[in-house]
């Protein structure tokens, strides 16, 4: 037992070697490019219960005013432009595909099931324990980094947003 | 058909200035949270936008932008609870009509789950500068020692020269002894040099439920959150550094690191600057030479 407490020394001497200096500041162009791109978007939001909450049940709350027929969020691009945004027909497409309407959901907004899937995902990691919810968080972040996927969707949202306005796909 | 008519006026105006706020906390948005935020914010109608202008509402004073905002958007739902849908309905299609869209017979909607929390900054780098010092062994048991001493041994300027060793030797040294909440900081160490962060965090959490007034180890986790870009986390673990050991350099010197990656230049000054009376003035320098303090 003092053997190992004779390294205690040892290791909190090798911790105080460990801290962060801002030794290179301009990073090259393709670490920036990775960095944005690999970057984990989802997975802090994970780590973070309240803002889990709140999204949570602002998109559950939304998604009942919206089947109930009720005035719910607008998109204020639409609103005063008239021109639908990439996101527009999200919550109406995701009431769809709750009332079993598969195609039709598809239809009005190709990503709906990802955003149903990723609402469900909020709302069971908001009713977990602290613990589960890092791990969750953890794991996410690391697929987040492997994948691009924050990117990918952004991206692909876009791509379809500009094929369905001109044409090539139906609203 | 004068109720509508005023009804339909003040949606419009309740639209026109929700679009300014938008607009007005879009900038922000670009301008602090970074471009995939910006993005993110546009392509979802403006929702993820108002979720971040309340998550980022104090540092960036945007208190009153957004209560105004969440006013106007409150306002429709409370209007149709008022005059009911069938007029709410009615007026959202002669509003419709005014912006030339096809029809409006259901409100229209946008959701967005997606986030970002932090933008994706200047990429700062670790360094890990000290050489650590080491107490002379004591120990009464050979296999022990001899795991614990050979790992130690591979800590050199600030970093193993083999992790990936060292941790096989941690490993030991913990099956050896499981309540040593040095080993498990000193291995998550290890797996911080592998930049397996998660892996490090669950050492240093392990080393902190063994000990939990390890200042070390919260700082070390902090690091690691950092890392992940889990910013909020790492700078709960530097406060509780700091709370423990409020001479404690190097964490100032990481929590303002953090301030800075959470845009909040003026507590990264002042964290800068504490960290440099306790001996630790690389940061600031560096803060002055970038422009980021005075």
């Amino acid at each position: 037992m003092s053997t190992v407490n004779a390294n205690l020394a040892g290791g909190a001497n090798l911790t105080s070697g460990q801290e962060r200096m801002p030794a290179n500041t301009r990073a090259s162009i393709r670490s920036r490019i990775a960095n944005w791109y690999f970057f984990p978007a989802f997975a802090p939001i994970i780590q973070n219960r309240w803002l889990l909450l709140i999204l949570a049940g602002l998109g559950i709350f939304q998604v009942g005013l919206v089947d109930a027929g009720w005035w719910g969020w607008q998109c204020p691009i639409e609103a005063i432009f008239g021109i639908p945004c990439p996101g527009c027909g999200l919550t109406r497409s995701m009431v769809l595909l709750i009332h079993g309407e598969w195609q039709a959901a598809v239809a009005t907004h190709a990503f709906a099931p990802l955003f149903l899937a990723t609402l469900i995902l909020l709302a069971i990691c908001g009713a977990l324990p602290r613990r589960f919810q890092r791990c969750v968080s953890q794991y996410i972040a690391a697929f987040e980094k492997r994948t691009g996927i924050a990117v990918l969707v952004v991206l692909g949202m876009l791509i379809y947003w500009g094929l369905r306005h001109a044409g090539w796909i139906g609203h | 058909m004068t109720t509508m008519f005023i009804l339909s006026t003040v949606m419009t105006i309740i639209q026109i200035v929700g679009l300014i706020l938008l607009i007005m906390v879009l900038i922000k948005q670009f301008k602090h949270g970074g471009v995939l935020q910006g993005i993110i914010g546009l392509i979802t109608c403006g929702f993820w936008t108002f979720i971040w202008g309340w998550m980022k509402h104090k540092p960036l004073e945007l208190t009153k932008i957004m209560v105004v905002w969440t006013i106007l958007i409150v306002s429709p739902m409370v209007l149709t609870a008022v005059f009911g849908f069938a007029m709410m309905s009615e007026m959202a299609n002669m509003l419709a009509g005014m912006t030339g869209e096809a029809s409006l017979t259901q409100m229209k909607d946008s959701f967005d789950l997606k986030s970002r929390k932090n933008a994706a900054k200047a990429n700062i780098k670790v360094n890990m500068p000290n050489q650590p010092k080491r107490e002379p062994q004591k120990g009464d048991s050979e296999a022990k020692a001899d795991w614990s001493q050979k790992a130690l041994a591979l800590w050199q300027n600030g970093e193993y020269t083999d992790p990936n060793q060292a941790v096989d030797l941690w490993n030991k040294a913990i099956q050896d002894n499981p309540n040593s909440a040095e080993s498990y900081n000193n291995r998550g160490l290890a797996h911080y040099n592998l930049k397996k962060y998660p892996q490090a965090v669950e050492d240093y959490s392990r080393a902190i439920q063994l000990k939990p007034d390890y200042v070390v180890a919260y700082n070390n986790r902090g690091n690691a959150y950092y890392e992940l870009t889990q910013y909020d986390l790492a700078e709960a673990d530097f406060n509780q550094s700091i709370g423990f050991e409020p001479g404690y350099a190097k964490a100032y010197l990481n929590r303002a690191l953090t301030n800075y990656q959470l845009d909040r230049n003026s507590q990264a000054c002042l964290d800068f600057k504490k960290a440099c009376e306790l001996g630790e003035c690389e940061g600031q320098q560096w803060a002055v030479q970038n422009s980021i303090c005075q």
